[in-house]
Formats: C-alpha cells, sequence, structure tokens
C-alpha cells in the first residue's frame, strides 16, 4: 500500500469544530498553549485533557488520527521525560549505585510530559478541522492590526499561503525527479557521507530550476488575473462571529478558569 | 522479456483519496515486440510502466524481467534498470549536469562505464539521435532548443544500451518536427531488434509506432491485442475514451470505394496504396 505524501493532518469532513470561525480557533489554541504553562494541579491537567477529548469527539477524528498526530513529538517527549527524572535534585525515592530518582523529578516529569502531549492534542485539533485557506486567512486577519505599524500583514499571509499551496508539489516533483535518475542508475543511499551528498545533487539542482521557473509563470499568472501588491482584495469567504464562535470562546474560557482553580486531589 | 502476474496497487489505502492505481493486470511483452499502451490521463499507463523497471512494487501480484522477480528482495534492480531503460515524460526537467557530455554520461557512468568505454556509449547515443557529437557535447543542455532537450534525454538513456526502451509520452510538447524525428527514431530502435515500449494517447502515434496495443481504462487492462484489430473495434475505442486515428477513419471510407486497399499505418502509405489501386 503507497501513502502519497499527504501535508498536514486536515480531516475532511463537516463538524461543528469545522465550522468555527478560524480567527477565533487559532486565537483560543494560541491562548490554551500559553495558559497551559500556567496550571500546577494534576487536578487542573485533568480537566484540560477532558477538554481535549471532548473536543476530539466533537471533531470527528478517529482516535488513531490523534495518536498518529503525537508520533513526530516521542522522541522529544521521551527525552525530555528521563532527562527530568534522573536529574532533578529533591528527596531520593529510589537509588542504585549512580541513578537517583527523585520525587520532584518525578512529579516534573509528568507535568512536562502531560504539557507537550495536551499542546499537540490542541494544535492537532486545530489542524485537523482548518483547512490551509482558512488558517491563513484567520492568521491575516490577526496580524491586519499590525499594519499601523507598516507591517505588510497580506504579503506575509500571501506569502505563507503560496508556500503551503506549493509544499506538496514540491514533493511530488521531488519523487519524479527521484524516480528518474533512479531509472538511470543513480543511487541515492549507498557510499560514504560525501559521496550521498552529491549524489543529491541530480535531484536538487532540476528540483531548484524547475521551482524557480514555476515560480515565475505564478507570478505571470497572478499578475494577468489583475493582482497588484499592496492593493486592496476582496475575499470570497468572509468571516463573521457566529453564534458558535461565542459558546466556544465562553466554553474555552471557562474551562480554563476551572482548571486554573480546582484544588489539587493528589 | 517482461511480464506481470495479476498486478495490484492501490495509493493511500485508508483515508479519502484511496486510488486503485492499477487493478489485477497481467500481461507479457517479448523480446522485439513494440508495443504501445493507450488510455485516457489517469488510466494507469504511466504507473504501470513504472513496474518494468521496479520503480513502484505492486501491492499484490508479481513482475518478472527476463525471468528475476521484481519484487523479491533479493534481485538487484540496478541489472534491471541497465535492461530496461525507462524515459519518464518531460526527461528534460531532469537535466542537471553543466554539459550534455555530463549529462549524458550520467547514466552510463552509474553502470561503471568509464574513460574511453563512456566516451563511446555517449558518442554512439548522441550520434543515433541525430546529433553530431563533436558540435553538442560541450554546450549547456539548458541552451538547447525543446526538441533537442527531448532527443539529449532520450540520449541519456540510450547511452545505457537497455534492452528495452519504455517512454512515457515522448512526443508531448514537442512541434511537427521534433515529433516526426523521434517517432521514425523509436521506430528505427525496434527494427533494429530493441523492444519498444511506447506509453501515449495520441492514436496516430500508437498506430504508426507498434504492431500490438494494450488499453488501459480505470486501473484495468481493457485490450491486449493487434492493433488493427484494436483500431478497427470503434466501440472498443470509444469505450476506453480514444479516438480512432486519421489514418484508419479515410482508410475505412476509401475501402468502399477500392475494396481491396490493404490496412495502412501512416497518412503516406495510405495516399501510395490508394495510388496503386487506381492504376
Amino acid at each position: 500500500m503507497k501513502t502519497k505524501f499527504a501535508l498536514g493532518q486536515y480531516n475532511y469532513t463537516n463538524s461543528i469544530l469545522h465550522r468555527l470561525d478560524p480567527r477565533v480557533k487559532i486565537s483560543l489554541v494560541f491562548t490554551v498553549v500559553i495558559f497551559l504553562f500556567f496550571i500546577k494541579t494534576i487536578s487542573g491537567y485533568l480537566v484540560l485533557f477532558a477538554f481535549a477529548c471532548m473536543l476530539v469527539f466533537l471533531s470527528k477524528n478517529s482516535i488513531y488520527a490523534v495518536f498518529r498526530s503525537l508520533r513526530p513529538i516521542l522522541i522529544l517527549l521521551v527525552f525530555t521525560a528521563v532527562f527530568q527524572i534522573f536529574f532533578t535534585p529533591g528527596t531520593v525515592i529510589f537509588h542504585w549505585r549512580f541513578v537517583k530518582i527523585t520525587g520532584e523529578g518525578l512529579k516534573l516529569a509528568a507535568y512536562i510530559s502531560i504539557r507537550l502531549i495536551l499542546l499537540s492534542f490542541f494544535t492537532f485539533i486545530l489542524t485537523s478541522t482548518t483547512s490551509g485557506i482558512e488558517l491563513t486567512d484567520g492568521f491575516e486577519a490577526l496580524i491586519s492590526p499590525l499594519k499601523v505599524f507598516r507591517f505588510p500583514a497580506e504579503e506575509v499571509s500571501l506569502m505563507i499561503s503560496i508556500s503551503l499551496r506549493f509544499v506538496p508539489v514540491l514533493f511530488e516533483e521531488a519523487e519524479r525527479i527521484m524516480k528518474a535518475q533512479i531509472s538511470r542508475g543513480a543511487e541515492f543511499n549507498r557510499g560514504s557521507l560525501v559521496k550521498r551528498a552529491k549524489s543529491f545533487l541530480p535531484l536538487l539542482l532540476p528540483l531548484l530550476l524547475n521551482a524557480l521557473s514555476r515560480a515565475d509563470r505564478l507570478a505571470i499568472a497572478m499578475e494577468s488575473r489583475g493582482f497588484v501588491i499592496g492593493k486592496k482584495r476582496t475575499k470570497y469567504r468572509e468571516m463573521k462571529l457566529s453564534k458558535l464562535d461565542y459558546v466556544a470562546i465562553i466554553t474555552t474560557v471557562f474551562v480554563f478558569i476551572v482548571a486554573l482553580m480546582v484544588r489539587e486531589i493528589v | 522479456m517482461i511480464r506481470l502476474q495479476d498486478v495490484s496497487l492501490t495509493y493511500d489505502y485508508g483515508t479519502i483519496f484511496q486510488k486503485t492505481a492499477i487493478k489485477n493486470v497481467s500481461l507479457f511483452i517479448g523480446k522485439g515486440e513494440s508495443v504501445s499502451i493507450v488510455g485516457k490521463i489517469g488510466s494507469g499507463k504511466s504507473t504501470l510502466v513504472q513496474f518494468f523497471n521496479g520503480l513502484i512494487k505492486p501491492d499484490s501480484g508479481k513482475v518478472f524481467v527476463d525471468g528475476a522477480d521484481l519484487t523479491s528482495k533479493k534481485t538487484d534492480l540496478r541489472l534491471v534498470r541497465k535492461k530496461v531503460g525507462l524515459v519518464f515524460q518531460y526527461p528534460e526537467e531532469q537535466f542537471f549536469a553543466e554539459t550534455v557530455f555530463e549529462e549524458v554520461a550520467f547514466g552510463p557512468g552509474n553502470m561503471g562505464l568509464t574513460g574511453e568505454k563512456l566516451r563511446n556509449a555517449v558518442f554512439e547515443a548522441l550520434s543515433s539521435l541525430g546529433f553530431e557529437p563533436n558540435k553538442i557535447i560541450n554546450l549547456s543542455p539548458f541552451e538547447l532548443s525543446g526538441g533537442e532537450k527531448r532527443r539529449v534525454a532520450i540520449a541519456s538513456i540510450i547511452a545505457m544500451n537497455p534492452e528495452v526502451l519504455v517512454l512515457d509520452e515522448p512526443t508531448s510538447g514537442l512541434d511537427f518536427n521534433g515529433r516526426k524525428l523521434l517517432l521514425d527514431y523509436l521506430k528505427n530502435q525496434n527494427e533494429s531488434g530493441r523492444t519498444l515500449v511506447f506509453v501515449t494517447h495520441n492514436m496516430d502515434e500508437a498506430l504508426q509506432i507498434s504492431s500490438r496495443i494494450i488499453a488501459m481504462k480505470d486501473g484495468e487492462k481493457v485490450f491486449d491485442g493487434k492493433s488493427e484489430e484494436f483500431f478497427l473495434n470503434e466501440s472498443i475505442v470509444y469505450s476506453v475514451g480514444l479516438e480512432v486515428p486519421f489514418v484508419v477513419k479515410a482508410w475505412k471510407k476509401l475501402k468502399k470505394r477500392f475494396p481491396d486497399l490493404p490496412f495502412c499505418r501512416t497518412p503516406d502509405s495510405l495516399v501510395m496504396a490508394v495510388k496503386e489501386s487506381v492504376h
């Protein structure tokens, strides 16, 4: 079973979370991620965890997809946890030769792991329910107040959306060129490091050249459709806050207050 | 030479993008044959030829080249790729070298040729494609014309001296002259013994080049046989989503006037045949 390169985790369904305004989703996730580090109790984290599970359920994602989203941070997670367990000073609860495990270390490791997992959960919920276009539109709207300080908000968001759009195209092209060079006897995974690095030249050079010529064509295509840098553009999708968005904001704020106030149970 | 046995391939299994690219295809291509693989865009013809040199492996089924099983891990795919030369669509987009010589020498160099032997392979390949090697080897491949680029790209495969030459839409984007040069070259190569597999959706070219047609539709093989048989059976041709070649249409009409007109593959030969019938 071949898997073609699929960037991102966007889940093509329609759930309540898909219908939320991207601006609301982005700013809520942003706030959640920051305030995550102010919570100091296990019970507070349990509240958030329950909240995250509810959101996953609402977003119609499969449990499998959620765990798959954790895979990239797995190494980081294990590494930091191990580091905290063994190198945090405090009351020793386990001692064997030079290995010392402290109660504080265990607690800290648990906190950091939970924080990382929750962080990954919330960003997963955002990216699985918001398409690339919505993300950049939302991002543009959120940074547009910076235009007062002459910050090129539209250009930056256009740059982001073009790059997002062309990453899969580049990957597909890389695969095609790689196959073509393999057909000419090229090998990408054999020999010394220098040899390997050299063997990538027949892949990278055509890829770069084609990308440049594609950029050129894209610029011409955009200009011929009336695009001018800095001119005001109208949007097909107008972003408007609905009742659902207010419900989402109020719920999130409420859950956070509960998580911050709740007493320690252990 | 090349044998596929019940080959199937699915992309993105288990997602909403799931797509069956190839479905239970079996075929055999013998030494010295000339076969055109035809079908609409997305019919699986380009995917199919990537099995021939082991670029992709089937989910189920077997692929053999000269008896070697390409689905087995023990098979040295480099030897297979020397035997089966695959020219991708728009092969000039893979250029990376500073000179035409280096570009064409990339393949045979990877196959282990050096020095005089490498030079000979490059020169032979270039001159067989109608170039004067001494004039062109020091040019940059990027400054050639479209047709020249295409022929240099094909030379870079020919320089490896493959027994089977597989080309994926080699004439797309070429002008009339470039097209004619290339088709004549391919016919020539096949006549001198090289097995030819030609992927195309241009039916006139398929008819000109090959005596055998394999038609693909939605990843399945729907026809495999003589090209006359294929093109004279309009219902099959249209059901695959293709067009009957101009020469065949003209031949059918003329046949009503000249009942003993022989089947013709090119406009030129049709004109000749009609002239003979008139006399």
